[in-house]
């Protein structure tokens, strides 16, 4: 309908009374209409380009600034943000009395001031990350040129000026452009022998735990079969065949008790062979250590195996900065996180996320269409199917922490807690099943769904003209020849929209997953290289529950902010490509249809 | 039969066709209605996890045995954790530990000779006994168990199977599931013997004590009246190798208390950590002392625990020691507590109340009244054999039984799991299982204000941890309701009528090319998981919105006065730019949004000096008493900008009716003019007007201001539920049949009109259906109030504060519930709240969609 109407057309001179008019025109009204759209439309994308932009500039290097206060202390770190403040009258009078006068004269008439925050790191030495620096008692601010950020594998941040190379404790080179290039020299080794050295740790020695583990579980396995032999064998008064029986489960039982035995043995000499390995490794990687003096004098020495990335950002060229980006991006997108959670990737959660996600697809499509098409092509249509249909149809309204605790108490609880007592009795009490995990998480997200993916599915079966289906039915079709050849095939785009939208949903949902299996920090992926790959029993970390976490559970807030941008913006990401592949088959599937319509 | 192609076909379907249609019906019938079946499990799980919690709880009646050989009155029973064994004291100083299947003895101690002994006081598994000269004696009984590896074990129970006991000597052996062997024992052991004053000779014939931070408090009253009352420390003399215990505090006779006083008291119990000491009479005449200065005790209230005439004839404390229960001969039992009051005249600012009743149906004594040493209950044991469990802060009857061994009821106790009860009569022991079920909750605790020990008046409180063993949980439903009442609330107020506004302007008023880009957009709002939201209100808008208060309640009233002003420059363009340009009023208004919110950033600080003296955060968190003295306190400044919304559309319609005098070309200028002043002095009349009543806004609506609190939420929420609003009602509004639209133009009336008077109102069922929808999602909404509402569950209108919805609270509670506890089943009740209320809510809407439907179809 073209907004133009015949009214407005109408010449005004010719109304009797032009006033009332321009009230029936409501323009006025249409305005504030407007206004409450343009609202909307700014608020959206207002808070995307927030995110974007705080997102997206997490990882540039900003210079290293150097502030001199008034008493002399001196402040390195990289400016987090300004914001004006009015100081209070504590803070003067907590100055000595010299500065406190420069100080005062400096605040404005009206008290209000402003104060930079400064990330400052070193929070070995000085306990804090982060300073904030009124500007007040600035007395210099400078940019000094060999300023060094240093990013470590644990204590966060290093701010400070090289001093030295260190090989074997003896100095290298003491030129400081001499030093850093030395020192990108020795780094990718020494870290290439670091990651060698972990990754000895967790596979090497790990795999042998979890071997040795296995075989414990077994023979405890198999202990409980034999007192389940002996409570046999008590209860049938010593027969025959119970004590045969008993005698047999003892035999595996004393088998399996020396195979443990056994490998526990072999264990410990290839544990002996790893660690002698890591040893060298790291034996190695002492000889190189990077001296250090923070910018108050105190001298630092760090490993260079410890150092994850050091630059001289106030000498970074743009190419430079932006080859440092991209690698801070790497790392994010591939790696594990470290410094709980607050520094390095998320690579776990990102993985846990999809895998998730898919798995609830698999899970919610074949079930949604069953009910769907039972629903739509083989209940009798009446009273009791229109009532389904509301109730389902209310459950998509049913909020979704309610799923979560349905989640907990029935999947987790009693169905895991059921799982446990008959195929592992031998974990016990320590959960496998019978606690969150990815199935349950998937299994819970996929209940949650179902009813958008049983509602558009009916949509799209309703769609499906019925001379379709008569013309298939006049040609001597069955009807689930009919169902599989027409109709499914012509709903497949409306089935696909409804699994969009539970995609969507899904992947964005944390309520309920903080009940059934997101954690904090899983030490292990949900699919890898050990049989059976996939660990449906395993928790998982999820992008959504690791923004809640890091924003609200962390202990270093300030430096967990802007890494929650950038997860934030990654999860919008995912979420966006999740929706972007399953609209894009979507219109895949009705373009190979459209073709074939009547 | 050859067809015409020449080729023979078969006339019956082939096997494979028939047997595959077969397969698929099976599995797609049982398949959908199994989905469906699960779907509905949800609800029935959480009923199912619910409804225990509103069961009772039952007594099974279990054994009845002949009393073990004791002489005289049975002073304490207790029995072991496992239910395998007993102990009672006898007047004779006889402790005798027996079991409870058989009623067998199995060992004897005595603790001392019955002629020393006047009086024996039993708390949290300690004795204290008065003796006859004038020294008090702390002494332990109980039934400790330890586990044996089987090379220490006797060879008799080498081969017990797994939950069997035997009694070997003077010990029960059992073996637990774990296969271990657990050996229970009677121990006895007795402390020094301390005078409780120096010379004092004079026998003590009531004896109290409670446990406090630096020791026992200890309260003692002698036969030549005088009250001791003493602080018991304990060290360990490295020399003697013993323990020494010393006593220190006051002594002052009765009468010097209080002159009236001329006998002793009944009964002496000392309360909480030992603050207080009450002396009781039999008549119920009550002293309350204030016993925190252990040198000089003073009275502080005196008061009668049982008005008329009847007698007190069993006294007791529930776990906490907070709580005093006053049984009387008629076999009532009256629970007392103090509290503070901001009233009472007494010293200490506290008085006892009389909070609850439990009345009897058989009017005979109260023999004896025993608390449970993990929760609220308490036994209540009538001399004619009638035993009930109670619940003290729900009054909830959890059980009630009576005596069948002969003789009279002595004492009743709960066995210290609360799955079992014993009693002693003076000639047998009886036992029963009990289930005491989930006593602390019933419809009336959770739904209705519930007076709590300690609270001044009854409450809705919901706190479900605390860090003490004798920490009571409450469970008061409502303050949560509220929470997620009042989230909803400020949400719809927020979202609703963006959400319309913006809807109406699309369908109506919008070319169809641009709305296909723009009603995307806004959808797109609704794929924003609600974590970033949530994320981004807590550490984003909030800091802003504390910072910069007044700036956004300014807002609130520049944006629509600046929308209001463009509306009239574009009423003065000439008629021909208006209708060409007609694409350029969302343009015009996505600048102008922007230009409101700059001049509410302008004036706001102006404003904020004008009226708030500066500092709005510090006007709203002036309380009562100062508001009088100081100026800032005024309450004109909230009065006003409350009153200009209303005094505003006032305006409106009074401009709108009357303003038919203003004609030409200024009209529009000069009535939006008018309208503006007229809301001005409407506003500030009124706001004169409530100031000068001594009304004030602070403390209802609004007041202190917390960082995270209903305002930012309300915001950010109400961004949650604009796109399913929006889209719902734009749909509604835009399958208004098409052929109304042209009737009502080609009738003559405007685009305005027509949206106003035939589309509005023909899509009113869509869209009100599509308000429900909203409501449901933000009563469910979880993250966003996790993170930005600061969780704390209280029952406040103000804006300024924040609240805990019931999804929050199971979202931060659950994962550390116990499994089938209260709280668990409490957590479960809410969750059952919300999908009732949801369904409640979407199911009305989808009800009126259906009927919208239909309408829509006849038209």
């Amino acid at each position: 309908m073209p907004p133009a109407s015949p009214t407005s057309r109408t010449p005004l001179k010719r109304l009797a009374n032009p006033g009332h008019s321009l009230r029936a025109r409501g323009e006025p009204m249409l305005w504030l209409c407007g206004g409450a759209l343009a609202l909307c439309l700014l608020m959206v994308f207002g808070l995307l380009a927030l995110v974007v932009v705080q997102g997206g500039s997490t990882f540039w290097p900003v210079p290293a600034t150097q502030v001199k206060l008034l008493d002399g202390t001196l402040r390195l770190g990289e400016v987090t943000r300004d914001e004006p403040f009015s100081p209070s009258r504590e803070q003067f009078d907590a100055l000595p009395p010299e500065v406190r006068t420069i100080a005062q004269q400096r605040v404005p008439s009206n008290g209000l001031s402003s104060r930079r925050l400064l990330r400052t790191g070193n929070f070995d030495i000085t306990g804090e990350h982060f300073h904030w620096v009124p500007t007040f008692l600035e007395s210099e601010v400078t940019t000094p040129e060999w300023a060094l950020v240093i990013e470590r594998q644990t204590w966060g941040r290093f701010y400070g000026f090289p001093v030295a190379l260190l090989e074997d404790g003896k100095p290298v080179t003491n030129d400081t452009a001499e030093i850093l290039r030395k020192f990108a020299e020795a780094h990718a080794p020494a870290r290439a022998r670091w990651h060698e050295a972990e990754a000895i740790r967790k596979q090497g020695i790990g795999g042998l735990s979890d071997e040795e583990d296995e075989a414990r579980l077994h023979a405890r396995a198999l202990e409980l079969d034999k007192e389940h032999y002996e409570e046999g064998l008590r209860r049938s008064n010593r027969s025959e065949s119970a004590t045969r029986a008993l005698a047999k489960a003892t035999q595996a039982h004393g088998e399996a008790v020396a195979a443990y035995l056994a490998l526990s043995k072999v264990c410990a000499e290839k544990r002996l062979g790893f660690e002698a390995k890591i040893r060298e490794l790291e034996t190695e990687n002492a000889r190189h250590v990077l001296l250090l003096r923070t910018v108050d004098g105190t001298e630092k020495s760090l490993p260079l195996a410890e150092i994850v990335r050091a630059y001289a950002p106030n000498r970074l060229s743009f190419t430079e900065s932006l080859g440092i980006y991209w690698d801070r991006w790497h790392e994010f997108l591939t790696a594990d996180p470290r410094e709980s959670n607050t520094e390095g990737g998320v690579w776990p959660a990102i993985f846990g996320t999809i895998l998730m996600t898919l798995l609830m697809s698999l899970l919610v499509v074949p079930f949604g269409v069953l009910a769907a098409l039972y629903m739509r092509e083989y209940a009798k249509a009446g009273f009791l199917i229109s009532a389904v249909r509301v109730a389902v149809n209310n459950l998509a309204g049913v909020p979704s922490i309610v799923f979560g605790v349905f989640g907990l108490g029935f999947f987790c609880y009693i169905f895991g807690g059921s799982i446990d007592a008959l195929f592992y009795p031998e974990r016990l009490p320590s959960p496998t099943f019978g606690k969150g995990a990815l199935v349950w998480a998937s299994l819970t997200l996929a209940l949650l769904t179902l009813p958008v993916v049983i509602v558009s599915t009916e949509e799209a079966l309703a769609a499906v003209p019925g001379s379709m289906r008569e013309g298939s039915y006049a040609c001597g079709a069955s009807k689930w020849q009919t169902i599989r050849r027409i109709v499914l095939p012509r709903a497949m785009p409306g089935i696909m929209t409804g699994l969009i939208l539970a995609m969507a949903r899904g992947a964005g949902e944390v309520a309920p997953l903080m009940l059934v299996g997101a954690v904090k920090l899983a030490p292990e992926l949900p699919l890898d290289g050990t049989a059976p790959f996939l660990h449906p029993s395993r928790s998982f970390m999820h992008l959504g529950f690791h923004i809640y976490d890091l924003g609200f559970q962390s202990q270093n807030s300030e430096a967990a902010k802007p890494m929650v941008f950038t997860t934030t913006l990654l999860l919008i990401g995912v979420i966006t490509a999740l929706n972007v592949f399953a609209i894009w088959l979507r219109s895949r599937l009705r373009r190979r249809f459209v073709g074939a319509q009547f | 039969m050859a067809s015409f192609t020449g080729q023979v076909r078969a006339r019956k379907t082939s096997r494979l066709v028939a047997w595959s249609d077969l397969c698929a019906r099976t599995a797609i019938t049982f398949g959908g209605i199994a989905t469906i079946v699960a779907v509905g499990t949800v609800c029935l799980f959480l009923l199912w996890v619910v409804l225990p919690l509103l069961g009772g709880g039952s007594a099974a009646e279990a054994k009845t045995m002949a009393l073990p050989g004791t002489k005289g009155a049975i002073l304490c029973l207790a029995e072991d954790p496992y239910r395998h064994l007993a102990w009672l004291l006898d007047e004779q100083g006889n402790a005798v530990a027996f079991g409870t299947q058989r009623g067998e003895e199995i060992a004897r101690a005595t603790l001392y000779a019955p002629e020393e002994v006047s009086c024996v006081m039993r708390h949290e598994g300690e004795l204290l006994l008065g003796r006859k000269d004038g020294s008090i004696q702390f002494c332990t009984v109980d039934l400790s168990s330890d586990f044996l590896s089987e090379a220490d074990a006797p060879a008799a129970v080498a081969n017990l199977e797994v939950g069997t006991t035997q009694i070997v000597g003077d010990a029960l052996y059992e073996r637990t599931p774990e296969r271990q062997l657990r050996r229970q024992q009677l121990r006895v052991a007795r402390q020094e013997m301390v005078a409780l004053a120096e010379g004092s000779k004079s026998s003590v014939e009531h004896v109290d004590f409670a446990s406090a931070s630096n020791g026992r408090v200890i309260a003692a009253v002698t036969a030549d009246g005088t009250l001791h009352l003493k602080l018991s420390s304990t060290r360990y003399d490295l020399m003697a190798d013993r323990e020494i215990v010393t006593l220190q505090g006051a002594q002052i006779p009765l009468a010097q208390l209080e002159p009236t006083i001329t006998t002793r008291p009944d009964f002496v119990q000392l309360l909480g950590a030992g603050e207080n000491l009450l002396l009781v009479w039999q008549d119920g005449r009550t002293l309350r002392i204030d016993t925190r200065d252990i040198d000089s005790p003073h009275l502080v209230e005196t008061l009668d625990l049982l008005p008329g005439n009847d007698r007190v004839t069993a006294l007791a404390t529930l776990l906490g020691k907070s709580t005093l229960l006053v049984g009387d001969e008629r076999g009532d039992v009256h629970s007392w507590f103090s509290v503070r009051t901001a009233g009472a005249t007494t010293q200490d600012g506290k008085v006892m109340v009389h909070a609850r009743s439990f009345p009897t149906a058989s009017p005979s004594a109260v023999v004896s009244i025993e608390a449970s040493s993990r929760s609220r209950l308490f036994t209540v044991g009538q001399a004619d054999g009638t035993i009930r469990v109670f619940h003290g802060t729900s009054e909830r009857l959890v059980a009630s039984t009576n005596l069948l061994a002969r003789g009279e009821l002595l004492h009743a106790v709960l066995s210290p799991k609360e799955d079992g009860l014993i009693a002693v009569s003076t000639e047998g022991v009886q036992t029963w299982a009990l289930q005491p079920g989930h006593p602390e909750v019933t419809l009336r605790s959770v739904f209705r204000p519930v007076w709590y020990e300690g609270y001044a008046a009854p409450e809705h409180t919901w706190q479900s941890t605390g860090g003490t063993d004798d920490f009571e949980p409450k469970f008061g439903l409502w303050s949560l309701i509220f929470g997620t009442l009042k989230a909803t609330f400020y949400c719809l107020m927020f979202g609703v009528p963006l959400a319309l506004l913006a809807a109406v302007y699309t369908s109506e008023f919008l070319h169809a090319r641009t709305r296909a880009r723009i009603k995307p957009a806004i959808e797109l709002m609704a794929s924003l998981p609600s974590v970033v939201l949530g994320f981004l209100a807590a550490l984003v808008f909030a800091p802003i919105v504390e910072r910069s208060l007044m700036t956004v309640l300014v807002a609130v009233l520049t944006l629509p006065a600046v929308l209001l002003l463009a509306a009239q420059f574009w009423q003065m363009a000439p008629p021909w730019l208006r209708n060409t340009a007609e694409k350029l009023r969302l343009p015009g208004a996505l600048i102008t949004v922007p230009i409101g919110l700059l001049l509410a950033f302008t004036i706001a600080p102006g404003l904020e000096r004008l009226f708030f003296a500066g500092d709005l955060k510090g006007w709203l968190a002036i309380g009562t008493r100062e508001r009088a003295a100081t100026d800032a306190g005024s309450a004109f400044g909230g009065w006003w900008f409350a009153a200009i919304p209303f005094t505003g559309l006032l305006a409106a319609i009074a401009v709108g009716r009357l303003g038919g005098f203003l004609q030409g070309r200024w009209a529009g200028m000069q009535r939006l003019g008018l309208g503006m002043a007229l809301c001005l002095a409407l506003a500030t009349g009124a706001a004169l007007l409530f100031t000068a009543i001594g009304w004030d806004l602070r403390g209802t609506v609004v007041g202190t201001y917390d960082q995270r609190n209903s305002l930012v939420v309300g915001f950010v929420m109400g961004f949650a539920v604009i796109p399913i609003i929006y889209t719902i009602a734009e749909d509604a509004l835009s399958s208004v049949p098409e052929h109304l639209r042209a009737a009502s133009l080609g009738a003559g009336a405007t685009p305005w009109q027509t949206a106003v008077r035939i589309i509005f109102p023909t899509a009113l069922s869509g869209i009100f259906s599509g308000v429900m929808i909203g409501l449901g999602r933000a009563v469910g909404e979880t993250m966003i109030v996790l993170m930005a509402a600061g969780n704390t569950p209280i029952v406040d209108f103000n804006v300024f504060n924040g609240f805990r919805t019931l999804s929050a609270n199971i979202a931060t509670e659950l994962p550390e519930a116990v499994r089938d506890s209260s709280h668990y089943r409490m957590l479960y009740l809410s969750a059952l709240c919300l999908f009732a209320m949801t369904f409640v809510l979407n199911t009305f809407a989808e009800v009126v969609r259906q009927r919208f439907r239909k309408r829509a179809y006849q038209l």
